[in-house]
């Protein structure tokens, strides 16, 4: 233990480094002084270093900043042993210090070398800076789109906000008009009936006024002609009895008007056994046409009452069939004598009236007329169906 | 209903109208115990003459319609009523059928169908 203590810091026989300066005073001062004026700067700087490595977390390759330390600490204690060994012959200590010195420095350099490449591919700050630069344009450029996108946003917002409230009102607007539309066509509907209705009363009141006009009548052509008005009347406010419960007041179907004008006809028949049968197809008219179809009927069903049967008993039939090439057939037929309408209508004035009204209503209807003397007399009236629309 | 007299009343607010159905009445050799152009003279007409028939004509003169009429003579008099209306509309048509009508005739009103309904109201009336 000695042994080591002694080859350490005394070997014996040898002498400081003074002695082979021969304690020259200035040689000695100059050693020492630049030893250790050496020795101060070689510990500083890793010092230095050592603070730089601690503040700046974020460098890459710190430890290589941590090698220098030890290997400059290294150096600086060499030159310190330098000024030892002026008075003191600590070679052994002195030769260890500089052997760790030596491996740290051949391990600096080792290292170095090798790791050049990669410290230069570590970017520089004006590097980093031009980075930071560009990336803080890009920050900007997106910012900048991104209000961008903001704007337009708020610009589609509005412009749909503006849109939904531009259909509300259109669709407000559309529903006043279609309740104005409801309403006029409510208005309409309620005028046509009382125009409907007032006709019908006023065909009433003239009706009562012919009823009692009659009454005072004793000639019975008079009261005949009078009654074949009412008949006509009937025919006319009949027209407008089914306008008015028809669901548009503009049609209605043909079928059951023909059937109750028919009836209403054979009123006329006092006390005689005449039976009726009506067989109409379904077919909806409006008042131009079935005005002119109930008169015709009127006058036709008449006749056959008047004419057909003197012996005061028959059969009455009226018919509305469709033929196949679509036209439409009014039958009516009795099974009475066979008679000439134009040979009664020169004898009897009244019934002169019926021909001409036959003849007239016939032509308005666009139709024809052929009445066939077979078994009774059957007129047969021909329209088209366009007549009837 | 034996108290009430074989007669009929005419509830008609047209005059013409009125004297046309009293003729036509009278025609069937009927008679015709009074006219009312109102509702509330048609009450007071049935209540003072109780007749086994009143012709009602829905629209009359005043506030108050045939259908009001009917309904006061109906709990009152208890006369068979036909109602004579001009509309064909279900709204006037649902009033008639709430009000107990004997027979409801459309304007124009025929002979015959003006005859059946009286002649049946009579014999429903208890005067054959």
């Amino acid at each position: 233990m000695s042994s080591l203590y002694d080859w350490l810091f005394n070997p014996s026989g040898l002498t400081p480094h003074g002695f082979c300066l021969l304690w020259a005073p200035g040689l000695i001062t100059l050693h020492a002084a630049s030893d250790a004026i050496i020795a101060l700067a070689y510990f500083s700087i890793p010092l230095a270093l050592a603070s730089f490595a601690s503040q700046r977390k974020d460098l890459e390759y710190s430890w290589i900043i941590h090698l220098f330390v030890a290997f400059i600490l290294a150096c600086g204690t060499t030159h310190l042993m330098s000024i030892v060994t002026l008075w003191s012959p600590a070679y052994g200590i002195e030769g260890i210090i500089k052997v760790i010195t030596a491996l740290l420095s051949i391990a600096t350099a080792g290292i170095l070398w090798p790791l050049i490449p990669k410290l230069v591919a570590l970017p520089s700050a004006s590097q980093l800076q031009q980075l930071n630069f560009q990336l803080l344009f890009k920050v900007d450029e997106h910012e900048r789109t991104t209000q961008l996108l903001r704007q337009s946003e708020t610009r589609v917002r509005q412009s749909n906000a503006e849109l939904e409230r531009r259909v509300e009102e259109r669709t407000a607007e559309l529903v006043a008009a279609n309740a104005r539309l409801s309403q006029a066509l409510e208005q309409r509907d309620l005028l046509l009936r009382e125009v409907y209705h007032r006709v019908k009363n006023n065909l009433q009141v003239i009706d009562s006024i012919v009823t009692l006009q009659t009454r005072r009548l004793s000639d019975p052509d008079a009261k005949n002609a009078l009654q074949s008005l009412r008949r006509r009347l009937y025919a006319l406010g009949l027209v407008h009895q089914q306008l008015m419960g028809s669901s548009n007041l503009k049609t209605f179907d043909v079928s059951p008007f023909l059937k109750e004008l028919s009836e209403n006809i054979m009123e006329g028949i006092g006390g005689r056994d005449i039976s009726l049968s009506v067989q109409a197809i379904p077919l909806d008219v409006d008042l131009d046409f079935a005005i002119p179809l109930g008169l015709l009927v009127t006058e036709l069903v008449t006749n056959s009452l008047k004419h057909a049967f003197p012996d005061g008993k028959g059969k009455i039939d009226v018919a509305l069939n469709r033929l196949e090439d679509g036209t439409f057939a009014l039958l009516v037929s009795d099974d009475g004598t066979g008679y000439d309408i134009f040979e009664a209508a020169q004898k009897d004035r009244a019934a002169g009236l019926g021909t001409a009204l036959i003849d007239g209503l016939v032509s308005q209807l666009k139709a024809t007329i052929k009445v066939h003397r077979m078994n009774g007399t059957t007129s047969e009236i021909l329209f088209a169906r366009d007549e009837a629309a | 209903m034996s108290d009430l007299k074989k007669s009929v009343l005419i509830v008609e607010d047209e005059y013409l109208i009125s004297l046309g159905l009293t003729a036509q009445i009278e025609d069937m050799g009927l008679k015709v115990c009074a006219t009312a152009d109102s509702a509330d003279a048609a009450v007071i007409q049935a209540e003072t003459h109780r007749p086994a028939i009143i012709l009602m004509d829905v629209r009359l003169r005043g506030d108050r319609d045939g259908v009001d009429a009917a309904q006061a003579i109906f709990h009152t008099v208890g006369s068979k009523i036909i109602f004579i209306t001009g509309s064909r509309e279900q709204r006037t048509i649902d009033r008639i059928d709430q009000d107990h009508p004997f027979a409801v005739l459309f304007k124009p009103i025929s002979d015959k169908q003006l005859h059946a309904a009286v002649n049946d109201a009579m014999r429903a009336a208890g005067h054959a």
